[in-house]
């Protein structure tokens, strides 16, 4: 193995675990609101795209989640500040994304 | 105080063979007479002196040096054990949370002091040093599965349903 | 890309606990929900909070839930993974009731930095690039490609990491002594053979982490030139030692060990060698003795380990956790490590908390946190309302510290100026029911079972001391022995030739020292005011509360009960009482007793 190998394996495995930091390490926090409808399927793309473009990103120190106190839409609350796109869908998720971090 | 019975040696030739290969590999291995013990005791249970003496044959050590590292560690038991090894953890998390009670209830259930084995050869017992499950004390392993949060009742139900399994 | 994982610990005492049924049910239920592909389960090293266990952790919201059982798994599911809400029922809640829903805000974890249990519950210990994906083997790759040996001695002097297994012997000064040595062979050794009771650090790192342990030895051969490294780990652990040669299997499968790693001509390999149940055999010059094959008696010194160590070559030994800081000491600097902790002992501590305190389990903080801290808040305090006594920090060699310094900041040389140690991290809680006679006492068998013989100080030395130490907690002792008893300890500490027999008074001079007014009732009164030491005790029957059932009687193996002339108002039987001649002391009658009439004191 050389150390490019390395490198390759270990920005495989960062893209798996944005979503498995512990929260004290992240800054920026991408909440979907689920307090009205429950998860749905279509909230669901909705944060797997957010995830998709988070790693893409790669910022380790972002995570996208759930969240039943927020009705629906998407908050960010992070280093840029907070902000709401209240009809956000799948396909705005990049657009989020590099918005906020 | 370690329990005397005099046990004769039932070793079978398919142990002797496998202990003749592990000993053939760790012939030449630096420091190997400590895994060579280790192993011949994972095979037969226990270390024999009939073992031992192959093991010195084999590893070119004299017998005397065997029976000195043989005896120095506690791992090593030149008697047999029960077919349920009981080890009772006495580290100190286990001690202050009263595994010394619990060490009386199973000297009484058994009827065998630590490193003693039972007549009918079902238990052995023996008070271990810490068994880093600190967070469970106090602690007994059977077989190596673990049983925390021991009380004097608890024990004793436990025992029970080796016994019973036993019929 | 998985929107959820769900980790659960599996070692330690969570796995004796059977979290793996949890890790089952989980994957079955997974399968069978379709959800394999949003849900990873993963089982993970430990949390720290092994007295709630077995622990799980939901990310991303960093949900703790403790006290788990496989039948729990339908509920976390349904209400939690599908509806998006926490099971009340096992939110962790803080001893005011407060329910906190993630890890990182409980009392607990609040004042914690995890340094070397970075890894620990966070990733799967049996998967390598999990820790390569946490920057896993970046260390060696600066170390191999951009740094020479001189560099990486340099750094770790510069950081200040002091040996972790208790002496506290700076680190980049260990192996610059290794270095200067002539080669060309030389050895690297881990003691992982943890063999301080109640101490479970090692352990967990080993079963949570193991790849920090290969890729610091590694750095460590480069450094002073070596290309053979052993693991001296306890045979009591063996799920330790699986783990551990799983990840070596998987390192050298990777080419992270073995020949020419990184392309760059270092070679490194490494093996496991098992203790077989010495406590000696943690002390270094008794460690290498056993690596050998031989008992496992420590050798004098001069000459020093790093001159001439295993197999009469240099060598160095650390602790499994001195290793697990160094991966990280490279990669964010000497600065970033001395920037935590006090002026002279850097980073952090492991300590494994134990005994009479109610969060049971593993805390890592920064040097220079008081005990207060780790006791009352990290540690939840004493249970059951009971009175803090003492704290025992270092095991055998170590010393207790009472009430009067909880609020000394931990760091090796406060601790060492109050008599007492570091030690390897096992702090042992003591509250107004243990007798520090007793304690003393218990240490003391330990060390004396323990001593391998060879030296005439502890050998001898320590079984007289014990003597001294069984006549105080029988009521035989005079004030004349607790002087020769002192005047022991300080001989056997001048004279041993190892730190076993060194360390081994040090129990009953810092007891001695705290705790003299105790040795006094059992010396003077013959009491043991806590009321443990057996021969000390006295069970007497109170006869206004005895209803004369006679069940005691009948139940006192020693024939000492019998029944009195006097039966109390109100009564129909006489009162029985306790012939304390005869009796020996085993409970049985206050056991029996349904009517709180047998006292004991």
């Amino acid at each position: 193995m050389n150390v490019n190998e390395l490198n390759v394996i270990r920005n495989k495995m960062n893209k798996q675990f944005i979503n498995r930091q512990p929260a004290n390490d992240a800054t920026t926090f991408f909440k979907v609101g689920i307090g009205a409808a429950g998860i749905t399927a279509e909230n669901k793309l909705l944060l797997n795209a957010l995830i998709e473009a988070v790693a893409e990103k790669y910022d380790s120190n972002a995570l996208a989640m759930f969240d039943n106190e927020l009705n629906k839409g998407v908050k960010v609350v992070g280093t840029k500040g907070e902000k709401y796109y209240e009809n956000a869908k799948a396909s705005d998720a990049m657009k989020i994304v590099e918005e906020s971090l | 105080m370690k329990q005397k019975i005099a046990i004769p040696f039932d070793g079978t030739p398919e142990q002797e063979k496998q202990l003749r290969a592990v000993l053939a590999e760790l012939k030449s291995v630096p420091g190997g007479l400590m895994p060579a013990l280790q192993k011949a005791q994972g095979i037969y249970g226990y270390l024999p002196k009939e073992v031992m003496i192959i093991i010195a044959e084999e590893m070119s050590v004299p017998l005397s040096e065997v029976y000195g590292v043989a005896t120095f560690y506690a791992q090593f038991s030149l008697t047999p054990k029960g077919k349920y090894q009981i080890g009772l953890c006495l580290g100190t998390a286990c001690y202050v949370k009263g595994s010394g009670e619990i060490y009386n209830e199973l000297v009484k259930l058994l009827g065998i002091e630590s490193g003693g084995v039972t007549p009918d050869k079902m238990f052995s017992l023996d008070a271990t040093r810490c068994l880093g499950c600190c967070g469970l004390a106090p602690v007994m392993s059977i077989n190596g599965e673990v049983y925390g949060n021991l009380t004097v009742k608890s024990v004793a139900d436990i025992i029970e349903k080796y016994r019973q399994l036993e019929g | 890309m998985y929107r959820t994982h769900i980790m659960v610990c599996g070692v330690a005492g969570c796995a004796s606990n059977k979290s793996f049924k949890i890790v089952e049910e989980l994957n079955k239920q997974l399968t069978e929900r379709g959800l394999n592909g949003e849900v990873k389960v993963i089982t993970t090293g430990c949390f720290g909070l092994c007295a709630k266990g077995p622990i799980v952790v939901i990310y991303p919201d960093g949900t703790l839930y403790h006290s788990v059982k496989a039948e729990d798994v339908t509920d976390i599911l349904e209400q939690h993974v599908l509806g998006g809400k926490p099971v009340e029922r096992l939110l962790y809640k803080e001893q005011n009731g407060t329910v906190v829903n993630s890890l990182k805000d409980t009392e607990f974890m609040k004042k914690q930095i995890h340094l070397a249990l970075r890894n620990c519950g966070v990733i799967d210990p049996e998967n390598i690039e999990e820790y390569i994906g946490r920057d896993g083997y970046q260390a060696l790759a600066k170390v191999l490609t951009q740094m020479t040996p001189q560099d990486v001695i340099d750094v770790v002097l510069a950081s200040g990491l002091r040996g972790r297994g208790g002496a506290g012997f700076p680190t980049g000064l260990k192996w610059k002594f290794a270095k200067a040595s002539e080669g060309p062979v030389k050895y690297v050794c881990c003691n992982a053979d943890e063999g301080d009771p109640g101490a479970f650090m090692d352990r967990s790192v080993l079963e949570g982490d193991p790849h920090v342990v290969i890729e610091a030895m590694a750095i460590a051969a480069y450094a002073i030139g070596s290309n053979q490294g052993y693991v001296y780990v306890r045979a009591e652990y063996p799920v330790a030692v699986q783990r551990l040669q799983l990840a070596i299997d998987q390192a050298k499968q990777y080419g992270l060990l073995g020949k020419n790693i990184f392309g760059t001509g270092f070679d490194f390999d490494l093996e496991i060698r098992l203790g077989a149940g010495a406590f000696v055999c943690g002390e270094e010059t008794a460690l290498m003795t056993s690596i050998e094959g031989k008992r496992g008696e420590p050798r004098p010194r001069p000459p020093f380990p790093a001159i001439k160590g295993l197999f009469a070559k240099p060598t160095i030994l650390n602790n499994v956790e001195t290793y697990a800081n160094i991966p990280q000491i490279i990669l964010k600097g000497a600065e970033w490590f001395s920037s935590i902790g006090t002026e002279k002992s850097k980073g952090t501590k492991v300590f494994a908390l134990g005994g009479k305190i109610t969060n049971t389990g593993l805390v890592e903080v920064p040097m220079g946190t008081t005990l207060r801290e780790v006791l009352f808040e990290i540690g939840g305090g004493i249970p059951n309302g009971k009175k803090f006594k003492a704290a025992q920090t270092g095991g055998p060699s170590g010393g207790c510290i009472p009430a009067q310094h909880l609020d000394i900041p931990i760091d090796y040389d406060n601790l060492i100026s109050i008599g007492s140690m570091m030690g390897s991290g096992g702090l042992i809680v003591m509250d107004e029911d243990n007798c520090m006679v007793d304690i003393a006492k218990f240490f003391l068998e330990f060390t004396v079972d323990e001593s391998c013989g060879k030296c005439t100080p502890c050998r001898i030395g320590n079984k007289r001391l014990l003597e001294l130490l069984t006549k105080v907690t029988e009521g035989t002792a005079t004030l004349e022995d607790l002087d020769k008893m002192e005047q022991l300890c300080y001989y056997i500490k001048a004279n041993s030739l190892c730190g076993l027999g060194q360390t081994a008074p040090n129990p009953v001079l810092s007891t001695l020292r705290y705790f003299k007014d105790e040795y006094i009732a059992h010396v003077v009164d013959k009491k043991c005011p806590a009321g443990v030491c057996k021969k000390l005790l006295k069970y007497s029957i109170d006869k206004e509360a005895c209803i004369g059932c006679g069940m005691c009687a009948k139940k006192c193996p020693a024939e000492a009960i019998s029944r009195t002339d006097y039966t109390a108002p109100g009564h129909k039987l006489a009162s029985m009482a306790i012939d304390n001649e005869k009796c020996v002391k085993c409970g049985a009658c206050m056991s029996t007793c349904k009517f709180g009439a047998v006292k004991k004191g």
